[in-house]
């Protein structure tokens, strides 16, 4: 057992440095660490989107496709009340706390009419709610081309000879913070054993005496504040448009598939690679157009190598 | 069997009246816009419908169709424009090429289920988005990709139906084939596997059913239809466009077969219906597009909360509550089904009683073409010929399950018993090939059963019961039994014999055509029982028959599993904890403790040995 987990991951490490290598090759250094800074702050905004989504889906078995909309709504309305002069650091606060509200009102009024169904109904559900929030953002600021940018992005610090934006520092390293965070919240706190617990068996959990709304709704609480401040990044590094970031969770998908919808520090790591390999991508003419399929291609090779030597494929209550 | 084969259901007749009202009287009323909606309608209610069976015949959710659409439209656009081709061929080549790309989507099938086989299918579904976004449809234009996005040079439409009146009753009647294919698999012998795969891959494959095979099939036929539909969706517009074809819409179209009705062909024509012709209406309305998506989402979300068997599902028991009342007919023990259920055939097939004979005989050359290419065969078990466990070792991981366990069964019926966690079941695993093993093996019949795939056990004659009845819900006890002889090669008489014969024996004839999710768990036990008893088994084993059976339940049972050997020769191998009953049937009996074998022997030895009192009973080995 533990030799295949170390297998697993030098088998990794190999085809992450070959990757890169390959994609590198030729190239002048500095241009390659451009491209791979880019891709690891690209990644971070996967693997923040993977993790909120993971988070929820251990403590609810909801497979949230409204995390990306909730995001976007967010950054609307910073975006919207950094136009009307209010001081920037409440526009942040207020992205985060829309994004919490629209999490938690699903979470609390429709995620448990649903609880009896299956994953995939559950799953489903949250797309119909996505395009309501899509369809009100969108309506309330039709497109246009916007720019939101947060005051970290002036600010450059060098690394190795090269000069990288505190966003993208930031974005990195809120990631690994809050991986580590959940972590720490989860071995260490109350609720954190009943999530555990949650995520173990829900109706024993039920029959232990676990308040389940209670920490249901905190899950969907900590993956809303998760959602804002990912469409916050997201709007600043990538795009500002509300069908954009709402259809990101597709890639986040991907990088939460990589830790099985389970292991966080994986979704990290998985979502992270995804970034850089997509981003190194573009240095090679011939596969510069099969950049936007990384994330998919990663994610569908490794759930299948998990999944190898398995022959049946049972139900975790059959 | 044979009657319900031409049967229509409610649903169906539903689905013939509303393509007749497609085909008659939509052409001459509609204008040029809407007869194109309708066209697109038609396409996407094939696409849905290759969504909606995998879904609710085997479970399993395919997020790639509207990816498959592409790679149908794209073809037939590539064959169309690049050598001119006619349509019907382009049409034939476009679904048998997305069949293979089917196929290979259902190579993760075979080893992920459930929402991680939903979310490669997504993943795949982005691939092809970007694919078509990166090399363009060949609407035209030169070179081999034939890249001209907005160019309408003469795409070759049938030539009965050149006008968009006469292609909208041409895709219709298309449609309705593509229909016609998946029910036909439904009433079939593909039909009755599925239903077992959703229910269980391993009862499945202890009934014999290749499970690869049948999800790969499911696959491909999903695949055909997406093809179908891309194809004719380029034909209906003559150019297709990359937006038309994203991941996300593939996932609408999932969500909206949900909301129509996954059940129900109706089902595929409302998912259609409000994919295509709600915004139309909206965009009509007036109103705003955003605003559209939020009625929208609104509606999906209600349907999804308040109909779990989707909108065709309320509608469908609004009316059979009306049927019921207007007849005031009731539903006895033996009355099957509601009538509007589809999902279970039942009813007199009224349709076409006449010609069914030859139509059956025509249907099983297929299917006796697949076994021959799958090579299905038997080898007549020697009934004599003891059962041989020869020193089985079962590791998981640093538990030893199986400790060099040996053993002979030689007389008709004996027992394995020991305590929990003993490792009864896994021996069982063991014999059926569930379960590797690091060494030994187990022959029977003068054949090692360990080198054969387990549905090739199962063929070969080896029947197992589970600890939970594994009888599928969509199916009717006859149809149970009859899955398990799906695979092996009699003819269809035979079987039907068969089936009938079983169903005598365990006493449940007078049940036969009730439907498995109205059993009781005695009567799906016997049905398991009655399973195991087709297609002259060699080896039939049964985990824990007795398990939360009444007293005279387990008596009947018990009366049962004596007679098997006379009835059809085979050897039966019993797991309880019922230790009368082990006492009553067995005459001998393995027993078992912490993955070692403690003894073996006659049933009254071993239970009076003290080391076996002491593991099983729980009696110090002093005191007895």
């Amino acid at each position: 057992m533990l030799n295949s987990k170390y297998t697993n991951w030098i088998l990794y490490v190999i085809l992450m440095v070959a990757a890169v290598a390959w994609l590198g090759w030729g190239k002048p250094n500095k241009i390659v660490g451009l491209f791979l800074v880019s891709g690891l702050a690209v990644g971070s905004l996967y693997a923040l989107g993977g993790i909120g989504m993971v988070v929820l889906y251990r403590a609810t078995g909801v497979l949230n496709f409204a995390n990306g909309a909730a995001g976007a709504a967010g950054v609307m309305t910073a975006w919207q009340l950094g136009q009307w002069g209010v001081w920037a650091p409440a526009t942040w606060c207020a992205a985060i706390l829309i994004s919490l509200a629209i999490s938690l009102t699903y979470g609390r009024f429709l995620a448990p009419l649903l609880a009896w169904r299956e994953p995939v109904v559950k799953a489903v559900a949250t797309l119909g709610f996505a395009l309501i929030v899509l369809g009100a953002v969108s309506f309330l600021w039709i497109d246009d081309p916007r720019r939101f940018s947060l005051p970290t992005d002036k600010i450059g610090v060098y690394i190795l000879g090269m000069r990288v934006t505190v966003t993208r520092l930031i974005a990195f390293g809120t990631s690994v913070g809050i991986v580590f965070a959940i972590w720490l919240y989860l071995s260490q706190t109350t609720v954190g054993l009943q999530m555990r617990a949650l995520a173990n068996d829900r109706d024993l959990s039920a029959l232990i005496g676990i308040p389940i709304l209670k920490v249901e709704t905190f899950a969907w609480g900590v993956s809303g504040v998760i959602a804002g401040f990912t469409g916050l990044m997201f709007g600043d590094l990538i795009r500002l448009e509300p069908t954009v970031i709402t259809f990101m969770v597709i890639p986040s998908i991907a990088a939460a598939v990589c830790g099985r919808l389970d292991n966080l520090g994986i979704v990290l790591i998985g979502g992270l690679s995804m970034g850089v390999i997509e981003s190194m991508l573009t240095l090679s003419p011939t596969l510069k157009g099969a950049r936007p399929i990384a994330p998919f291609v990663i994610a569908a090779l490794v759930l299948l190598w998990y999944q190898r030597g398995t022959r049946l494929t049972f139900d975790s209550k059959d | 069997m044979r009657s319900d084969l031409f049967h229509i259901t409610p649903s169906g007749r539903a689905g013939l009246l509303f393509a007749l009202f497609a085909i008659l009287v939509v052409p001459s009323v509609a204008g040029s816009q809407w007869l194109n909606i309708f066209t697109s309608t038609a396409c996407f209610t094939l696409a849905v419908a290759g969504v909606s069976f995998m879904y609710s015949r085997l479970g399993m959710v395919s997020l790639t169709q509207v990816g498959l659409m592409g790679v149908g439209g794209w073809i037939t656009l590539r064959l169309n424009y690049g050598l001119g081709l006619p349509f019907e061929f382009n049409l034939i080549a476009s679904g048998l090429i997305t069949i293979v790309f089917g196929w290979l989507l259902a190579l993760p099938a075979l080893r992920l289920r459930g929402l991680y086989l939903a979310l490669v299918t997504l993943m795949a579904a982005g691939g092809f988005e970007i694919l078509f976004a990166t090399f363009q449809f060949p609407n035209g234009g030169e070179g081999f990709w034939g890249v001209q996005t907005g160019s309408r040079e003469g795409f070759n439409r049938p030539f009965i139906a050149r006008s968009d009146e006469a292609f909208l009753r041409y895709t219709i009647f298309v449609v309705t084939l593509g229909f016609l294919v998946i029910e036909l698999h439904r009433r079939l012998a593909p039909g009755r596997a599925w239903a077992l795969i959703r229910r269980s891959e391993a009862a499945a494959m202890s009934a014999g059913v290749n499970v690869s095979l049948y999800k790969t099939w499911a696959f491909g036929i999903s695949g055909l239809l997406g093809g179908l539909a891309g194809s004719l969706l380029a034909g209906s517009l003559g150019l297709l466009d990359g937006g038309t074809f994203k991941a996300s819409e593939s996932v609408m179209i999932f969500a909206l077969a949900v909301v129509g009705g996954a059940n129900f062909w109706l089902g595929a024509v409302f998912a259609a219906s409000l994919f295509r012709i709600l915004p139309a209406l909206l965009n009509n309305w007036g109103l705003d597009a955003d605003l559209s998506l939020i009625i929208f989402g609104a509606g999906l979300l209600h349907a999804v909360i308040t109909a779990p068997d989707g909108i065709a599902g309320q509608l469908m028991d609004l009316s059979g509550n009306l049927y019921k009342k207007v007849t005031n007919r009731g539903t006895g023990p033996n009355a099957g089904p509601p009538p509007h259920r589809e999902g279970i055939s039942n009813g007199s097939g009224r349709i076409s009683r006449a010609f069914s004979p030859v139509a059956l005989r025509l249907l099983q050359i297929p299917a006796h073409l697949l076994h021959y290419l799958v090579g299905t065969r038997i080898t007549q078990t020697n009934p004599d010929t003891p059962i041989e466990v020869k020193d089985v070792v079962v590791r998981f991981g640093g538990v030893v399950a199986l400790n060099h366990i040996s053993a002979t069964f030689s007389k008709p019926v004996s027992g394995i018993i020991g305590p929990n966690g003993a490792g009864k079941t896994t021996l069982m695993n063991v014999i059926s090939g569930f379960v590797a093993t690091s060494g030994g093996s187990v022959h029977a019949g003068g054949i090692d059963l360990t080198a054969l795939a387990s549905h090739r056990r199962s063929h070969w004659g080896l029947r197992r019961s589970f600890q939970k009845e594994e009888v599928a819900d969509d199916l009717n006890v006859e149809e149970n039994v009859m899955a398990q002889l799906d695979p092996l090669p009699f003819s269809l008489q035979e079987k039907q014999d068969e089936v009938a014969r079983a169903l005598e024996f365990v006493g449940m004839n007078d049940r036969a055509r009730k439907p498995g999710k109205q059993l009781n768990s005695f009567e799906r036990r016997l049905t398991d029982v009655a399973k195991c008893l087709v297609g002259r088994p060699g080896i039939v084993m049964f985990d824990e028959p007795a398990g939360g059976m009444s007293v005279d339940e387990t008596e009947t049972l018990g009366s049962l599993i004596l007679k098997i050997h006379d009835y059809c020769g085979a050897k039966t191998l019993v797991i309880d904890h019922d230790v009368d009953l082990i006492a009553r049937v067995c005459e001998e009996t393995l027993v078992l403790d912490f993955g070692e074998r403690i003894a073996f022997g006659k049933t009254a030895d071993v239970l009076a040995d003290p080391k076996v009192r002491a593991a099983y009973l729980g009696i110090e080995e002093d005191a007895a």
